[in-house]
């Protein structure tokens, strides 16, 4: 049954929440739920992965789909957001552990994105170039996995310790060790490749 | 179809690939049966740790770690023997088992992992102490004991260590002949004449008639010469140990007799 257009233009300034209870009335009302996320999970897959754009559409329509079959697993004592990032952190490492091999090598952090993280990391000012940008996005993808996720989500997503490890499904505590590991790490790997970062 | 073009149509792309694959969201009795799954699972692996548990405490409960002087060289050949390693590690297994299931459980990612660590180690090992204390330790050690291949049981292993007339050991079921005196009869049925002439009475009465003992001694023809008589119940008491000494020449030669004296 298609949703009446009364509806459909009421449910575009609808909670989260409350979009999910009409999508699962309505598949028609998932849509709204798709326009309000498809942007800012796209930009999370390719950061953390430098996907193409066609590989991570492709990922993207996959992870709609997971989340409207599973929208009655959906729990209410957490974000809506966080649940929706929890799908496609999982979909896309599961992707990215298969298709390696298709790794863009165009970096996917932009300006915003570069000054935040250089702040976080205490790198010099001066590396803060687009140079460095490249440089940086190579770094990352030389982390592990998860030690790239947690840096993607704490600074430049600005997710909090709890959203996190919602989203990883790992205990606070964790999620912390794993930020300062990571920061770590990724200085170490900066300084081999001339990066000078100040402590 | 242009980037632009692509992105855009996302939303109408999904809702047709819906619409084509008739799919819709699953029912809320899926996810809690998917979740109920992982947690019978987990309390399964609880129990089966438990039971593991009981096994381990009956097994330490059984040896005889006072006498492991008279069946074996080393106190590690010892330990060799009568460690239950097929339990200790279905325990350390089903521990882990559980961990993993209660961190796959819909809010397991939120317990502290010490706490998991910890009510699991607990849960498993209380459990186990309460199925030990009502024999379940013994059912399980024996049960399986001899059916799994490397694992014989304890009862069993002690019975292979005392069935060794060779090393001067026996262990049978005593009883009074009128003709022969005391004969033991050992784990294949053969009826063994006991010579206990040498014997004090204090130590005759430790037989009891139809009970299993364990003796140590010398084959000597037909008959074997006891030195020391250690009734199965139990351990031996202290001043049983105490009152094990040499009363004859016969007994100076044999080993495990010697061992136990000191």
């Amino acid at each position: 049954m298609n949703m009446p257009t009364s509806v459909s233009t009421r449910l575009e300034d609808e909670s989260d929440i409350q979009l999910v209870q009409a999508s699962l009335e309505h598949k028609e009302a998932f849509t709204f739920i798709m326009q309000r996320y498809k942007d800012p999970l796209r930009r999370y897959i390719k950061r953390l992965t430098s996907f193409s754009e066609d590989i991570v559409d492709d990922i993207l329509q996959e992870i709609f789909i997971k989340a409207y079959v599973h929208l009655r697993d959906f729990d209410q004592t957490l974000r809506f957001s966080s649940w929706l990032y929890r799908i496609t952190h999982n979909e896309t490492v599961s992707y990215f552990r298969k298709n390696k091999k298709h790794i863009d090598a165009t970096n996917a952090l932009d300006d915003d994105d570069l000054h935040l993280f250089a702040s976080e990391i205490n790198i010099e000012q001066e590396h803060q170039s687009k140079e460095f940008a490249s440089i940086l996005a190579v770094a990352l993808r030389e982390l592990p996995e998860h030690y790239r996720a947690v840096l993607v989500l704490k600074f430049i997503e600005g997710k909090d310790y709890e959203t996190i490890s919602d989203i990883l499904q790992k205990p606070p505590g964790t999620v912390a060790t794993w930020i300062n590991r990571a920061k770590k790490e990724l200085r170490t790997i900066l300084i081999k490749k001339g990066i000078e970062t100040y402590v | 179809m242009s980037k632009e073009n692509k992105q855009k149509n996302i939303e109408q792309t999904v809702l047709d690939e819906i619409e084509q694959k008739h799919l819709a969201p699953k029912a809320t009795w899926w996810f809690w049966l998917r979740y109920g799954y992982i947690w019978l699972v987990s309390v399964l692996m609880v129990f089966v740790g438990a039971l593991a548990a009981a096994a381990t405490l009956f097994v330490f409960r059984t040896v005889q770690w006072e006498l492991y002087e008279a069946t074996h060289d080393s106190f590690f050949s010892f330990l060799m023997d009568v460690v239950p390693v097929l339990w200790i590690t279905l325990v350390v297994g089903a521990l882990i088992a559980t961990y993993y299931g209660i961190r796959k459980t819909k809010y397991g990612y939120k317990y502290n992992l010490l706490f998991i660590t910890c009510t699991v180690v607990a849960s498993s090992i209380l459990l186990g102490i309460v199925l030990f204390h009502f024999g379940f330790g013994r059912v399980v050690d024996r049960g399986f004991g001899g059916r799994i291949p490397m694992h014989e049981g304890i009862e069993m292993s002690t019975q292979r260590f005392w069935d060794n007339p060779q090393r001067g050991l026996l262990l049978g079921v005593v009883s009074v002949d009128d003709e022969q005196g005391f004969v033991i009869t050992d784990t294949r049925g053969a009826a063994i004449p006991l010579e206990v002439q040498h014997l004090s009475e204090e130590q005759r009465q430790l037989f009891e008639n139809g009970s299993y003992t364990r003796v140590i001694g010398t084959t000597t023809g037909e008959v074997f010469y006891v030195c020391g008589i250690l009734p199965q119940k139990g351990s031996p008491r202290p001043f049983e140990r105490k009152n094990l000494s040499v009363r004859s020449k016969e007994c100076e030669g044999i080993l495990p007799y010697q061992r136990l004296l000191k």
